[in-house]
């Protein structure tokens, strides 16, 4: 490690995108340095949904370009990242109707390959699932879902293969500015590594690393918590289910079913390193009760195991993805449970941002994320927000 | 004095010595045992710093009631009494804490006199924690024996006299109607052995190539308890929290995955090298030496090298 | 007749351990969970079962502990009772033993206590015994394997040198281990229904008991964290330098000599 063109802080499904899309551009002198492993924050824990159903274009459009990664994932990157192409299927209520048709319209404006489907084709996709309350379903063919842990390591080796290299084991204790200059980070072992520049993709992490500096980033860290279910009967290959009535995703894995809550009960937590690792009962219970209400055709579902997971929240639940008032520093974090899907994508945003200051991204304008949108009180809200659920659409 | 409890069905005679090593470094020893001693074991016991046997006709298979009795004639108001933390052990003590009135520390590492009368240490948590305990002298400790450290003791010439009591055990007692017996195995004893050779889930059923490596070199075999609910092994050849604990000078964990409760039993290892295919395993964090790849090629690499190594046999 | 089943809630070994300034379990910390070993009790005291029977869960424990009684009832039992008092912060297994032979004392007609071999988090496996000696009831510990025949108890039990099987007279106090069967987990439909049975939180008085003495007994004066080792050297194997590696080490340590 001398002194590489960029130093890329955090080792997640972000940290190692942005790695490869500096790279495939040619900037080949890049060191990402993770404290721990690549993939051991919260993109190892994430269920890795893939769709694009989104009320903010510019995230849809994230979404829509990074869908071309997954599908083509081992051509691009030289390795599989475990997608499952089952396709999306988005359930919604009465209340929300209107909301949805024009969140769905606006996709199809952007090229993105989802419409309106009846209830007969809705329940030959889930034929276990009640549907009757629900006013209407989208379906995109393409979606699914990957592994988090699969897709960061996909990226690090395409990234190393182009000359990145990728340290794990070695935490960022500080960025180091001189005259409103990144100089270097300095290292846990005190060593200084010296660059110009230094991207922050540390998560939650980041806030700590950035707050010295005098960039308070309005992140907080929320629990997620996620329910394995063992339906007890072979449910063929079902898409990704999004239940905005009851609140609710549901996706396979293998013969299990992951549950997760969109009613909007993540919870803030004091410290990004300590979450209890298994769900609570109330968030079991929830679970079951939802469950059992939407899949009467599961007989009887079991808990297999329940899991959990630290998101990254930002107050418009949508990430930084920014140059900062610090020449050199550039920030992507507080992707808000919802940056895996976009991840392909956020790298190339983060390479164009550093090389030339715009975006090549189609649909996605360079200051779309700005950290300044707080400030500015412009926060980034979906244009067709649904009632009662979580931000995350 | 310091009472200490030899003799139980799930200890060695190896292990008894170190426990009385441990216990002839806090006071003069009284050891109680299940049968007449002969001239070896006195000798043997002796060496070890005993300066007291007193024994009984205790059968170590039989109930826990007549060893508490016994124990709880031997000990006056002051002394200490030390038991192997075995699950035999481990029941007398507490049936005697209880019976006495006297605290009871149970799986102690390590006794020294101190603090108000004793001093223990032991771990906790899946032994990630290390506690040090203070209580009174008159107090029922047990202690582990695999990996402790004993002081050169101080030999002695014990006594031996029998308990004269009447060791009849209550009636509720549960007494053993059948007993199937299990082959004793070749090597040494999984406990005391200087190297242990462990198979889990990554063996897939084949412990062949493990228990042909651990022959070549002396070593016990061991494993993981997905290997002994899937029947690849018997359960007593289980390493971890609810199997055997182990400290050899070197541990091999082959196809392991490194679960908290597998780790637990084998913390106390010299040196522990892990064999697996998935560089990702977390049992790579807890060994000295990781060896990334199938532990049937490995171990078939070194059964060979070692059988040409060795002189051949005339 | 009544099964009482005993169930401990203990820090969720997938979390790191906290430890509060008193050197006691920072039970606050994480979420806490049944102990992994109860999960073989309560499976075994449902199995076992007769009809007309019921099977009731006792914890001892801070307000949290009623989570294990909780995930018992899920797993099958009928009741629970929670003993929770102030006066039993840190208490010590004769204690708690104590504690629990009066709630199964308290429930009146039980003839059968069903216990895990251990605790997951402080793990003596003393409790079974001294809870029997308590009631003056036999114990038969460390079971592979129970059953229930007439006014008797049988248990497997592994020992190194020979699996065994031992008889008790009812009522008894058993220990099961965990080769005794892997518990299931509970169905949607039990974790719906467990909301719907009823659990008796009770303190000390109500159990007939008083404030537990507090006679110089053990103390813990220092807790420290195990140091984790030294990072691993790391050996690819390829053409047999995993195997050479192996030897290397033991033939330093002078282990390569035997049998020679
Ligand atoms: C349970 C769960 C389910 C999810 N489901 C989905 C989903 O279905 N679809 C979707 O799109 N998104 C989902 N997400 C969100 C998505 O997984 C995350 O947004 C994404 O993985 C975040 O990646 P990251 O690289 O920003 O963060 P992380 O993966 O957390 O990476 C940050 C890295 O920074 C490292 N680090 C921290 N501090 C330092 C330091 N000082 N020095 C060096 N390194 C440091 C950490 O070790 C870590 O590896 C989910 C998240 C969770 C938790
Ligand atoms: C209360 C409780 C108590 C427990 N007590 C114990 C205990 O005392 N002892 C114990 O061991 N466990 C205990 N467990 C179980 C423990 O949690 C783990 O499930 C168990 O240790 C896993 O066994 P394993 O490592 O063999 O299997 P796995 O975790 O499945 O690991 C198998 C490993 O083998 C590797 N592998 C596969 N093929 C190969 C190959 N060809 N070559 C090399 N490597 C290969 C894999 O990469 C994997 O890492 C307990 C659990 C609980 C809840």
């Amino acid at each position: 490690m001398s002194s590489p063109d960029v130093v890329i802080v955090g080792a997640g499904v972000e940290g190692t995108s942005i790695a490869y899309a500096l790279a495939s551009r040619g900037t080949a002198d890049v060191t990402v340095l993770d404290r721990d492993a690549i993939g051991s924050g919260g993109t190892g824990r994430s269920a890795g949904i893939v769709r694009c159903h989104y009320g903010v274009p510019e995230v849809a459009a994230l979404a829509r370009e990074s869908l071309e990664v997954f599908q083509h994932a081992e051509e691009i990157l030289g390795a599989s990242v475990d997608f499952e192409q089952v396709g999306y299927l988005v359930g919604i209520g009465e209340d929300n109707l209107a909301p949805f048709r024009a969140s769905v319209a606006a996709q199809q404006t952007l090229g993105i390959d989802t419409g309106e489907i009846g209830h007969a084709e809705a329940a030959a996709l889930w034929p276990v699932a009640h549907l009757d309350d629900f006013a209407s379903f989208a379906y995109e063919p393409r979606g699914g879902y990957a592994d988090g842990y699969a897709t960061a390591h996909a990226f690090a080796g395409a990234a190393r293969r182009l000359g990145a290299s990728i340290t794990q084991g070695t935490a960022v204790a500080s960025v180091e500015v001189s005259g409103g200059r990144v100089t270097g980070v300095t290292l846990a072992d005190g060593t200084t590594l010296a660059t110009p520049t230094v991207v922050v993709a540390a998560s939650a992490w980041s806030v700590p690393l950035l707050a010295p500096l005098g960039i308070d980033l309005p992140i907080t860290p929320y629990l997620v918590q996620e329910v394995l279910i063992d339906p007890g009967q072979d449910l063929g290959a079902r898409p990704v289910f999004s239940d905005m009535v009851s609140k609710q995703y549901v996706h396979q894995r293998g013969h299990e079913l992951l549950f997760g809550d969109s009613g909007g009960f993540e919870r803030p937590i004091p410290d990004p390193d300590r979450f209890p690792s298994h769900a609570e009962d109330a968030a079991i219970e929830r679970c079951a009760e939802k469950a059992m209400h939407r899949f009467p055709g599961i007989e009887d579902p079991s808990v297999k195991t329940t899991s959990t997971g630290m998101i990254d929240v930002t107050p418009d639940w949508n990430p930084i993805i920014s140059a900062t008032p610090i020449n050199g520093l550039y920030v992507a974090a507080g992707f808000s449970g919802h940056g895996f899907k976009i991840a392909p994508a956020v790298g190339r945003l983060m390479a164009d941002l550093i090389l030339d200051g715009t975006s090549s991204v189609p649909d996605v304008p360079a200051e779309t994320f700005r950290f300044s949108r707080y400030e500015e009180g412009s926060p980034l809200l979906s244009k067709y927000p649904y009632v009662g659920a979580s931000k995350i659409r | 004095m310091i009472a200490v409890l030899l003799d139980q069905l799930d200890s060695t005679a190896e292990a008894d010595l170190i426990l009385v090593r441990l216990a002839a470094a806090v006071d003069e020893v009284t050891c109680l045992l299940g049968s007449a001693p002969d001239r070896d074991r006195v000798a043997a016991l002796g060496a070890a710093g005993a300066s007291h046997l007193a024994w009984a006709d205790l059968a170590p298979d039989g109930p826990s009631g007549p060893w508490v009795a016994a124990l709880a004639a031997l000990v006056g108001p002051d002394d200490a009494v030390l038991a192997p933390s075995t699950r035999a052990g481990n029941e007398v003590a507490a049936r005697l804490a209880l019976r006495l009135g006297r605290p009871l520390s149970v799986g102690a590492d390590s006794i020294a006199v101190g603090g108000p009368g004793l001093v223990v240490t032991s771990t906790a948590f899946t032994a990630t924690w290390h506690l040090t305990t203070e209580l009174p002298k008159a107090s029922v400790v047990t202690a582990v024996s695999a990996g402790v450290q004993v002081p050169p003791p101080t030999p002695r010439t014990p006594g031996v006299r029998r308990l004269e009591l009447d060791l009849t055990p209550a009636p509720h007692e549960p007494v053993v109607v059948a007993a199937a017996p299990k082959a004793a195995g070749a090597g040494p004893r999984l406990t005391e052995a200087a190297v242990v050779v462990s198979g889990g889930r990554g063996t897939d059923g084949d412990f062949s190539l493990i228990e042909e490596f651990a022959g070549l070199i002396g070593a016990a075999v061991g494993s993981s308890r997905v290997a002994v609910d899937q029947g690849w092994a018997s359960p007593e050849r289980q390493v971890g929290q609810t199997g055997v604990s182990v400290a050899p000078e070197v541990y091999i964990a082959a196809g392991i995955s490194g679960a908290v409760q597998h780790l637990a039993g084998m913390v106390a290892a010299k040196q522990v090298v892990a064999i697996n295919t998935d560089p990702d395993a977390p049992i790579f964090r807890a060994c000295d030496l990781g060896i990334v790849g199938d532990l049937h090629t490995v171990l078939a690499d070194a059964v060979a090298a070692v059988r040409k190594a060795q002189p051949v046999h005339c | 007749m009544t099964i009482v089943v005993c169930v401990k809630h203990v820090p969720d070994p997938a979390d790191p351990v906290v430890l509060a300034a008193d050197l006691r379990v920072d039970r606050e910390a994480g979420a806490g969970t049944l102990s992994g070993l109860d999960e073989y009790a309560v499976d075994q005291a449902v199995r076992l079962r007769r009809a007309r029977e019921r099977v009731v869960a006792v914890t001892m424990g801070p307000r949290g502990a009623r989570a294990a009684v909780t995930r018992a009832l899920q797993m099958g039992a009928d009741e629970g009772i929670v003993v929770s008092d102030e006066a039993l912060a840190g208490a010590d297994v004769l204690t708690t033993a104590a504690v629990l032979a009066a709630a199964v004392r308290s429930v009146g007609d039980a003839d059968l206590v069903v216990c895990g071999m251990s605790s997951t988090d402080g793990g003596s496996g003393v409790v079974p015994v001294l809870v029997a000696d308590l009631l003056g009831w036999a114990c038969a510990g460390h079971a592979a394997a129970v059953e229930l025949d007439g006014g008797r108890v049988t248990i497997q039990r592994d020992d190194p040198d020979a699996r065994r099987t031992l008889v008790a007279p009812l009522p008894a106090v058993v220990s099961v281990t965990d080769l005794s069967g892997e518990p299931t987990y509970p169905s949607f439909k039990a974790i719906l229904a467990a909301r719907r049975r009823p659990v008796r939180e009770v303190g000390l008085s109500e159990l007939g008991l008083g404030t537990p003495s507090t006679a110089p007994g053990t103390r813990t004066v220092s807790a420290v964290e195990a140091d984790p080792r030294p990072p691993a050297r790391i050996v690819t194997d390829s053409d047999g330098s995993g195997a050479a590696a192996l030897l290397e080490l033991l033939a330093g340590r002078s282990l390569l000599e035997v049998d020679r």
